[in-house]
């Protein structure tokens, strides 16, 4: 009568029906579809899924999209603490509309950032002709990956950042600026240290993202054959050639190399909420 | 703020100058490009490119996809945020992280696993074809890629907040003699409106602005299984830059309104005292 | 309308948290459940109210078995700890919502529910504030409101979880008293928990202490205060001094005395108090009635605390430093060996 050991008793009413349709619904939409890409996997001859997933181009994708989301996550990381700072610590005209405008490349769809970012930086685009007359190609290139990339992720590390700002405790700094510390030496002892579990966090959470990123990277990237062709690119590319077997190889490799991001970022931020409890 | 906590004002206008400077160029920029490039062959082309016919289906097959994807994940996120807010079982922790999943897939995967199951190569691809179904290349696989992408939007909003809450409200209806029912509507729904609220304004920017997962069920078939963000790429392929900028200014628009709407709903759930709601992110 | 407990058992994983509890209160009394965090007392409230299942035993509510009839079924009334005020509706709002909520052919007309709704907001002298929502009104406010908003459903019994424990120590005197005039008034059974000894001892007609999981002792306030049943009840009613000591005639073992500071006899000579001890007076805290003296014994440098008057204080003269001889009163001694609570 008092529960069955799964469930410890509770009042409110609701939780068979709502427990059950959670998790029917979960299953039908998520959990039995993916694992429709395992499943086919393990279908598929273990040569035909090595072919897949390590041909050259698919190699070279992997190269692409690895390096283009790490250094798109790093400049992420650089110029989204710097918005961040100046978001929570500073007071300007028009602060709400900076913070509200941080949002935007999650609301953007991807494909409209696609194309935008393409005019934007073809060499004859507001900004590509000035780093065309610099000699620097963005669009079509390595670096448009980058690009459309550092769009997609900076959000992630700004939005992980200000909150550990606005919280960090006033007497800390002020603590160590009693005890003859200079600014800098507050920011790079106090600050810096305190700030750091989110910028990594905010970094597994945009390099995450930019590694399945598709809609905002296709337009940009000129998807040659070798040199700028994304990982979920050849995907498609095997899907429209009908190879399932194959797409669902890469797609394999994909879905484990994001789950253990996810389960890393789940570590950092365990540990940086310990770190902030324990202060 | 005081000093010790300061930079010279100098530091200060130069780091938020960088700042802002950043943020115009990187985010900003490509939102101007979309409604220059749009009006750069006037206002009558504009409207032509809207009125096609093609972009009419395309509004129509987008609107079809938010208005069966929402209300889902909307009873879904009720009944998940019920299950795992107000009650202790085992395997909660693993249940809330399940439902996180579609967050970290690839758009392009999760348009691949319903090829996977519903294609024509796929597991009920034969029983599909016998009895003349289309899902993939069709509107419901367009639908089904939609619910998938934007699937914990509206639970993660209200897990939170229904947490935070605690169930003595309930408790205390209970008690004064309400049932089930009169709990749920009476109290339970009131208290999490706003939060209701902002993740089907979530929920509702990302499933009109889907491109991967949609794009690989979709077949591209023009005045049919298109969606407006897959009209965009048609168009742009076809060397149409104004109509392409031009359907993607009308996404931009809805974009800009959610991204409003939000700012207003945490503004109005920030006034009340409704534990803060966490930012999701869209797009 | 009786409330009847037997043998209530209740655990939570590993933990006991209510270990064969039974209590019975009767009709029109008011009774206290006293004792400190984690000692079962509001499981015991939420058990009687049907808001938590037993794992084993009986509650009986009006001689009538309610173990399995559900919280709507009981009507029993319950005043949470923070109240739980329906935020998104207005004073009047949360104490119509019971009436609001019957079916139609019980539910009174508008005109009856809007009577006795502004009848309850007078009792509770808050009819001004019928408009504003919970958010806007003071702790002691909304503890009226919720108080209110129970009785509307005329309960057959009322159960308050740690009534005044979120309250300030002004309010909560204030509020206490009107609690005691309200269900002298309503004569129903009455149930509050509390770990405050002092709201206990000045509110209910009996009280029930409580620890670990288990009742300590039942009775007016006057019986467990006078007459402990152990060690624990006597250190959680009031201040306690140890005494170490071999006591009276017999006694071959060891065994612990126990005296309030009010109970310990303090006097500048040997003669008067036979078989004192000497000690040696340290800080002195005079403000307020009653002097609190902190002494040193001199035989084994035990801290002693004793009360004394203003007038007798004053008529001794004491000063720190000086030596004074120290007989308790009233010292008990409790066989079973149990340790005093504290509050």
């Amino acid at each position: 009568m008092a529960g069955t050991g799964f469930k410890r008793f509770n009042v409110l009413p609701g939780f068979w029906p709502a427990f059950s349709y959670t998790v029917l619904y979960l299953s039908l939409i998520v959990l039995i579809p993916l694992s429709a890409v395992f499943l086919k996997s393990a279908t598929t001859s273990w040569d035909h899924i090595w072919r897949s997933i390590s041909s050259p181009s698919v190699v070279a994708s992997y190269r692409l999209s690895f390096g283009a989301s790490i250094i798109a996550g790093l400049i992420s990381v650089a110029a989204g603490f710097l918005i961040a700072w100046v978001l929570v610590r500073y007071e300007f005209p028009g602060k709400p509309l900076a913070d509200a405008v941080v949002d935007l490349p999650f609301a953007l769809p991807t494909a409209v950032a696609g194309i935008a970012l393409t005019s934007l930086y073809t060499e004859n685009g507001w900004v590509g002709q000035y780093l065309a007359k610099l000699g620097i190609k963005v669009a079509f290139t390595p670096l448009g990956v980058v690009v459309a990339l550092t769009f997609i992720g900076l959000p992630f590390v700004i939005r992980s950042v200000q909150p550990v700002l606005a919280d960090s405790d006033q007497e800390l700094e002020e603590a160590a600026a009693s005890l003859g510390a200079t600014r800098w030496q507050v920011f790079t002892r106090v600050i810096f240290p305190l700030v750091r579990p989110a910028l990594l966090t905010g970094f597994a959470l945009a390099l995450a993202r930019a590694l399945g990123e598709y809609g905002s990277v296709i337009f940009i990237s000129g998807n040659m054959p070798m040199k700028t062709e994304i990982t979920p690119l050849l995907i498609v590319n095997k899907l429209q050639q009908y190879d399932y077997a194959g797409a669902t190889a890469i797609a394999a490799v994909m879905l484990i190399t994001s789950f253990l991001l996810l389960l890393t970022i789940n570590l950092l931020q365990r540990r940086s909420r310990r770190f902030m409890e324990a202060r | 703020m005081t000093a010790a906590r300061s930079e010279p004002a100098a530091a200060r206008w130069a780091l938020t100058g960088l700042a802002l400077l950043t943020l115009g160029v990187l985010i900003v920029l490509p939102l101007c490009t979309v409604f220059a490039e749009a009006f750069a062959k006037g206002w009558s082309l504009y409207r032509e490119v809207i009125e096609e016919p093609d972009t009419l289906s395309a509004i129509e097959l987008s609107l079809l996809a938010v208005g069966v994807a929402v209300p889902m994940n909307l009873i879904f996120g009720v009944a998940a945020a019920w299950a795992v807010a107000k009650f202790q079982f085992r395997g909660r922790n693993i249940l809330v992280t399940l439902i996180d999943i579609p967050l970290g897939v690839s758009p392009v995967v999760s348009g691949l696993i319903y090829v996977l199951v519903f294609g024509a190569q796929g597991w009920l691809g034969p029983w599909l074809n016998r009895h003349d179904i289309r899902i993939i290349f069709a509107a419901p696989g367009i639908i089904l890629a939609t619910v998938f992408v934007t699937f914990p939007f509206v639970a993660r909003e209200l897990i939170p907040l229904m947490e935070s809450q605690g169930a003595d409200e309930e408790e205390a209806a209970l008690v004064l003699g309400a049932n089930g029912w009169q709990m749920f509507w009476k109290v339970t729904l009131p208290n999490i409106s706003w939060g209701l609220l902002y993740g089907v304004v979530l929920c509702t920017a990302r499933a009109l602005g889907e491109f991967g997962a949609v794009s690989v069920v979709s077949g591209h078939i023009r005045g049919q299984t298109n969606t407006l963000p897959l009209h965009v790429e048609i168009l742009y392929n076809d060397y149409n830059y104004a109509g392409a900028f031009a359907v993607a200014s009308l996404l931009s628009v809805i974009a800009v309104i959610s991204l409003a709407l939000k700012k207003l709903l945490e503004w109005k759930t920030g006034q009340a005292e409704s534990g803060g709601l966490r930012r999701t992110e869209t797009g | 309308m009786s409330i009847e407990v037997e043998n209530i058992r209740k655990t939570y994983g590993a933990f006991e948290a209510l270990k064969g509890v039974s209590l019975r209160i009767e009709s029109g009394e008011l009774v206290a459940l006293l004792g400190p965090s984690g000692s079962g007392k509001t499981t015991l409230l939420r058990i009687i109210a049907g808001l938590d299942l037993p794992d084993s035993g009986t509650v009986r509510l009006h001689e009538e078995d309610a173990t399995n009839t559900t919280a709507r079924n009981r009507r029993v009334g319950f005043v949470f700890q923070h109240y739980a005020l329906f935020r998104h509706l207005t004073v009047f709002e949360n104490v119509a919502f019971g009436l609001r909520l019957r079916p139609r052919a019980t539910r009174p007309p508008e005109r009856e529910i809007r009577d006795r709704v502004n009848k309850l907001l007078e009792l509770i002298q808050l009819a001004w504030l019928a408009d504003r929502y919970p958010s806007q009104l003071s702790g002691g406010q909304r503890q009226r409101v919720a108080l209110a908003r129970t009785l509307a459903v005329e309960p057959r019994v009322l159960l308050l979880d740690e009534p005044f424990g979120a309250l300030d120590a002004k309010v909560r005197k204030e509020l206490r008293r009107w609690l005691r005039r309200l269900h002298d008034e309503l004569h129903i059974a009455s149930v509050f928990v509390t770990h405050d000894q002092e709201e206990a001892l000045e509110v209910a007609d009996r009280v029930a202490i409580m620890n670990h999981g288990m009742i300590e002792q039942v009775g007016t306030p006057v019986e467990v205060y006078d007459r402990p049943a152990n060690a624990f009840v006597y250190g959680f009613l009031g201040d306690v001094n140890l005494f170490h000591e071999r006591i009276g005639p017999s006694a071959a073992r060891d065994s612990i005395g126990y005296v309030r500071p009010s109970e310990l006899e303090l006097s500048r000579h040997t003669g008067a108090l036979n078989g004192a001890v000497v000690a040696t007076v340290g800080h002195i805290g005079s403000a307020g009635p009653v002097v609190r003296i902190e002494l040193k014994r001199d035989d084994n440098g035990q801290i002693l605390e004793a009360e004394l008057s203003r007038e007798s204080f004053r008529e001794m003269g004491l000063t720190a430093g000086d030596k004074v001889h120290v007989k308790p009163r009233n010292l008990r001694v409790f066989p079973d060996g149990s340790v005093p609570g504290g509050p």
